[in-house]
């Protein structure tokens, strides 16, 4: 992957167990200009009506008072489409059929947190496109296309 | 070619060292390579930093239980097989309770100490099959083909300009001659007579033959031939890419008649990022994607190609790094697995002559291949959405749940446009670069998918 700049955009975590919220952070904490954490849903909406700069959530599925369900649920309902990233475990396949409706950006394995870094940064430079999506995308989407199939011509 | 005999890598883990180093000694005796440890942390320590084709794991671990240890088996080395030994009599009675102990769990054998040794080779052989071609010994060649009388379903076949070999041939090798009659023409053990194929080349044979029973040994003979071939840098591209299509044929055979298993999924895996590893090498890859053309109607044709165009795809994606190009190759191989549950006439049928009953049935096997999917705790999240979702559409028109634009799962959005493609390449029986042209032409069609995505493809061609 070849975009590992400083983002402009913040970072929310959001899990009940504060293990898990300290490691992730700490892991991630020199790539982001900053980390918000939550320890449920209902905080992590909080924090999300309150900082418009956080671009990227990275969520756990249960959790007590509001899980991840419904913590993407009211997200959507406020218009914003921010990437989530899910934790997923075993035992999990019915919530996840449940939460990709919302629209789940990617996943990170529990317990072993692999691929964390790169899903992490996809997810940061994803979200920072979304707020800067122009409103004529798809015309100015057919124009690129017809361009780029000019220059296939030429091959 | 010459065959490495890599010596398989076998973890013991046993709180007392002088059983541990007794089987050890008899491993090594052999031809294993052997690590102990004695306790979970240091088993789940090495695991993380090697593979091992068996973990042989006694009940009486402590420091992270032995159940510790399985369970990290599960989730990080799915393929490592498991060989569980015990003391107790009594409390393994009580584990086994109702029989199926091993089962849940996913052991692969359970063994009482102190360990018959020979059985314990047995069972570490049994696991060893698909690897057995390295093992294969030379003897007399054979010059007489012989005609044989078998069931034509105890064979598959490969196209003769995709088979690959060995210096020795890695299993019989037969011509169909006709119903359930077959000419054999190479014995195991025998010199590969690649004279002998040519000849049958200039004959116009089209096929040649081997027993359903030999795919796995070919499917991990190949995949090991492409990553040593990747590794020199010495095979021309188009040769090395009409290996990876024999390979994901048989590789997708495998699973529709025999079902996923991890070892085949660990050989899926490694498929995945054999073809990764080949797009990353093909700097004109356009001038390869142009002349591929599908050759026949089968499934397993139209998801190799799938399965590159979805790699050329995420090549040119700016935000997608070695992550995301392994779960979108992987995911491209299975993503149809759902069509297994299909009945056999909507199978069949093509989308545009499907009755409203039939198309209610076709639009299921997402769902199926997801569940199908989610029964194996080592096939990736995201492998399984992009199965579940690789029939949405941006515009919020696909299926099975009308998932718009951002919501859809990224790397779905991928495999979606490289599958429709494929088909359409079909349909059309043109070009790639030619399809491409047409395929962008149509406003409401480019619509269905991610902007990003399309430029990827139409950029995939320029070289």
């Amino acid at each position: 992957m070849n975009m590992m700049k400083e983002n402009e955009g913040a970072l929310l975590l959001v899990d009940d167990e504060e293990l898990i919220l300290d490691i992730v952070a700490n892991l991630l904490e020199d790539k982001v200009n900053k980390i918000y954490k939550a320890k449920n849903g209902e905080e992590g909406l909080e924090l999300i009506k309150k900082h418009s700069d956080i671009v990227c959530t990275v969520c756990d599925i249960r959790m007590p008072i509001m899980d991840g369900i419904e913590m993407i649920k009211h997200v959507r309902k406020l218009g914003n489409e921010m990437p989530f990233i899910f934790y997923t475990g075993h035992g999990n396949e019915d919530l996840m059929l449940e939460v990709v409706k919302y629209g789940a950006f990617d996943f990170i394995n529990k317990p072993g947190l692999e691929d964390l870094e790169e899903i992490f940064l996809s997810g940061m430079v994803m979200g920072e496109k979304i707020y800067n999506l122009p409103d004529d995308q798809k015309e100015n989407s057919a124009l690129e296309f017809n361009r780029l199939l000019e220059k296939l011509g030429k091959n | 070619m010459s065959s490495e005999k890599a010596a398989p890598a076998i973890l013991i883990c046993n709180p007392d060292s002088k059983t541990s180093s007794e089987i050890s000694k008899c491993l090594k005796e052999n031809n294993y390579s052997t690590v102990q440890v004695h306790n979970g942390i240091e088993a789940q320590i090495k695991m993380s930093k090697q593979k091992f084709h068996t973990v042989i794991l006694d009940m009486d671990t402590q420091k992270h239980t032995a159940f510790e240890v399985i369970r990290y088996i599960k989730f990080n080395s799915p393929s490592s097989r498991i060989i569980f030994t015990y003391e107790n009599q009594k409390l393994m009675d009580e584990l086994n309770s109702d029989n199926d102990f091993a089962f849940k769990l996913g052991i692969h054998f359970v063994m009482k100490r102190p360990l018959d040794f020979k059985a314990l080779l047995n069972n570490i052989e049994s696991n060893n099959l698909a690897q057995s071609w390295k093992n294969v010994k030379k003897i007399a060649d054979v010059v007489n083909e012989t005609e044989k009388s078998i069931q034509d379903e105890e064979f598959t076949r490969i196209a003769i300009n995709q088979y690959a070999h060995s210096e020795l041939a890695i299993f019989d090798l037969y011509l169909r001659i006709g119903q359930n009659r077959y000419l054999k023409i190479l014995y195991k053990g025998c010199s590969f007579d690649n004279n002998k194929i040519e000849e049958y080349q200039k004959k116009k044979v089209e096929f040649l033959y081997f027993k359903t029973k030999d795919r796995g040994i070919y499917i991990n003979f190949v995949n090991n031939l492409i990553e040593k071939y990747l590794d020199q840098g010495k095979i021309n591209k188009r040769e090395l890419l009409n290996l990876n299509k024999g390979l994901v044929e048989k590789y997708v055979e495998e699973i529709f008649f025999k079902g996923l298993n991890p070892e085949l999924y660990e050989e899926g895996k490694k498929l995945a990022e054999n073809l990764y590893r080949t797009i990353k090498a093909s700097k004109s890859l356009g001038r390869y994607l142009d002349q591929f053309e599908e050759e026949e109607k089968n499934g397993t044709s139209y998801i190799f190609v799938t399965s590159i165009f979805a790699g050329a795809i995420t090549h040119q994606l700016e935000w997608a790094g070695p992550v995301a190009h392994k779960y979108v190759i992987e995911g491209s191989l299975l993503h149809d697995i759902g069509k297994i549950k299909l009945s056999e006439d909507v199978r069949y049928t093509k989308l545009e002559s499907m009755t409203p009953e039939q198309f209610k049935e076709y639009k299921e096997h997402p769902l199926w291949g997801m569940q199908m999917l989610a029964e194996s705790s080592f096939i990736s999240e995201q492998v399984r959405q992009i199965t579940y979702q690789h029939h949405e559409w941006v515009n919020g028109e696909g299926f099975p749940n009308g998932l718009f634009g951002l919501r859809i799962f990224p790397l779905a959005k991928i495999v979606s446009l490289a599958g429709d493609f494929s088909e359409f390449i079909h349909e059309k029986k043109v070009s790639p670069l030619v399809a491409i042209k047409e395929f962008i032409a149509d406003r409401e069609t480019i619509f269905r998918y991610d902007s990003s995505c399309i430029k990827s493809l139409i950029t995939s061609f320029i070289y």
